[in-house]
């Protein structure tokens, strides 16, 4: 009893595993004749391109800038500039400025000392600064107008050159930013650009160059 | 020089302005068309300005549809149906669906993704033996781990001014790792300029060939800091190398 119903096992796993590759072969062959049936009805749909409209991204603005600039030892000038800042997150943003000025040293002349060759030289900077907006918020104008503002504060690295002299400055600062529309900035800034080894007048020393600006930025 | 001939000289300049200005119209009435997104949540929170401390004055219902008009790092300003403008946070707007009604994903511009970006741009600021070094590096991404970058040094030395002008190829093993370490090579040149008090010192020019290894790690989305080592090999003449070590650390984000 119990052989038989073992030999029937084996025959029947026997006749499946013959039967398997024809079954593969017979799908095989219905789906060959599907192929070269055409299609009756061709559905007369055409595929719509969407493609998604930019979004206007703003996340760079251009300062123009004027102010003064005092050198320590030599007194104030008028300094003008442009600075190109592009915001990371809300929170970060890097800058890259640009700034014309000049430097002279009549306080010294006076006792007929000459620190230059002449007594108003030119001087320009540049610099390379990370900003973090500190605290964020808003102005208000009346009961109607809010206009969003930041504080923030900036570090970096730069350089000035007056009497083919380049000067490496650590700079530190911070500013007020407030968006008068979306796309114009109003700043105005406090830095403090720091040379380490000024030998302008002999010995080597840390100077404090105070830089205080007011300036108009567009975001594009 | 009398006003008709300044006219005339610039007359082609207006001519360009024309042109531009006129493109610059077409281009902004073809995009009057904005991108409509529809709230799949139970609310789209506005806020009043494009950071998270402006205050929360309106939502919007799961279903209704609107406008995505501009974009400011990580916000999107919206227009509702009833012509409300407000901010909202990308993570949430990545929530909403397309016309098609896809989910959408805002890469590009404010990724926050830190792999798969293609360019860096960065500043630094170091030494280059006793000197200081600011320097600024436009990186271009192959793939994730390996760039070709572009740097530009000046440094503004005591007796001279020097800059440098090199092409690296920066291999990156690891940039999915926290702190992800890179070595780079590169080549280029090196000018030299004493300072105007030194007569008879001349101006001198070098090849650079220089080895570095270094570190980045990432601040904030696309942003980051980076520290690296670089040895150059200055080749000042047929009997002199000149080894200059510099160490620099900086900042920079993907674009």
């Amino acid at each position: 009893m119990i052989i038989t119903t073992i030999r029937h096992g084996v025959v029947t796993l026997l006749l499946l595993m013959l039967c398997s590759p024809v079954a593969v072969v017979a799908a095989e062959e219905i789906e060959d004749s599907l192929e070269d049936v055409e299609q009756v009805v061709v559905p007369e749909i055409y595929r719509r391109d969407v493609k998604a409209p930019k979004i206007d991204a703003r996340d760079f603005e251009v300062t123009a800038y004027v102010g003064i600039l005092n050198m320590e030892d030599f007194g104030g000038n008028a300094v003008g500039g442009l600075r190109l800042a592009y915001h990371i997150t809300e929170d970060f943003f890097m800058e890259a400025g640009f700034g014309a000025s000049e430097i002279n040293d009549d306080s010294f002349r006076q006792f007929g000392l000459n620190v230059f060759p002449s007594s108003q030289e030119s001087l320009t900077y540049y610099d390379l600064m990370v900003g973090y907006n500190v605290l964020p918020g808003e102005f208000f104008w009346g009961e109607n107008y809010s206009i969003p503002s930041a504080l923030y504060i900036s570090a970096g690295a730069g350089s000035m050159t007056f009497v083919d002299e380049d000067f490496f400055s650590a700079n530190f600062g911070f500013g007020v930013r407030a968006l008068i529309t979306q796309a114009i900035s109003v700043h105005i800034d406090l830095r403090d650009r720091v040379i380490f080894d000024s030998a302008i007048l002999g010995d080597e020393k840390i100077t404090n160059n105070l830089e205080f600006t007011i300036g108009l930025g567009v975001f594009f | 020089m009398d006003l008709r001939s300044v006219v005339r000289l610039i007359q082609p300049a207006i001519f360009l302005l024309l042109i531009f200005f006129t493109h610059v119209s077409a281009v902004n009435a073809a995009e009057d068309q904005y991108l409509r997104v529809q709230v799949t949540e139970p609310y789209l929170e506005m806020y009043t300005g494009p950071g998270r401390g402006f205050p929360r004055f309106n939502s919007v219902e799961r279903g209704e549809w609107v406008e995505v008009i501009s974009r400011r790092t990580d916000w999107f300003e919206v227009r509702t149906r009833k012509g409300k403008k407000g901010w909202v946070k990308r993570a949430e707007l990545e929530k909403t669906r397309s016309m098609t009604g896809s989910q959408l994903v805002f890469g590009g511009r404010g990724d926050g993704d830190f792999l798969g970006r293609r360019i860096e741009l960065g500043f630094v600021a170091g030494v280059l033996e006793d000197d200081p070094l600011i320097g600024l590096r436009a990186a271009w991404y192959l793939t994730d781990g390996i760039a070709l970058e572009g740097a530009f040094s000046h440094v503004p030395g005591e007796f001279s001014r020097s800059f440098i002008y090199s092409a690296n190829l920066m291999m990156q093993p690891y940039p999915e790792w926290k702190y992800s370490p890179y070595v780079s090579l590169g080549a280029g040149t090196i000018e030299n300029e004493p300072k105007g008090t030194l007569i008879g010192v001349p101006d001198t020019d070098a090849t650079v060939w220089s080895a570095a290894v270094g570190v980045r790690r990432q601040i904030s989305g696309k942003f980051m800091f980076r520290l690296e080592v670089r040895d150059h090999q200055a080749l000042v003449n047929s009997f002199n190398n000149q080894n200059l070590l510099e160490i620099t650390a900086g900042v920079s984000f993907f674009y």
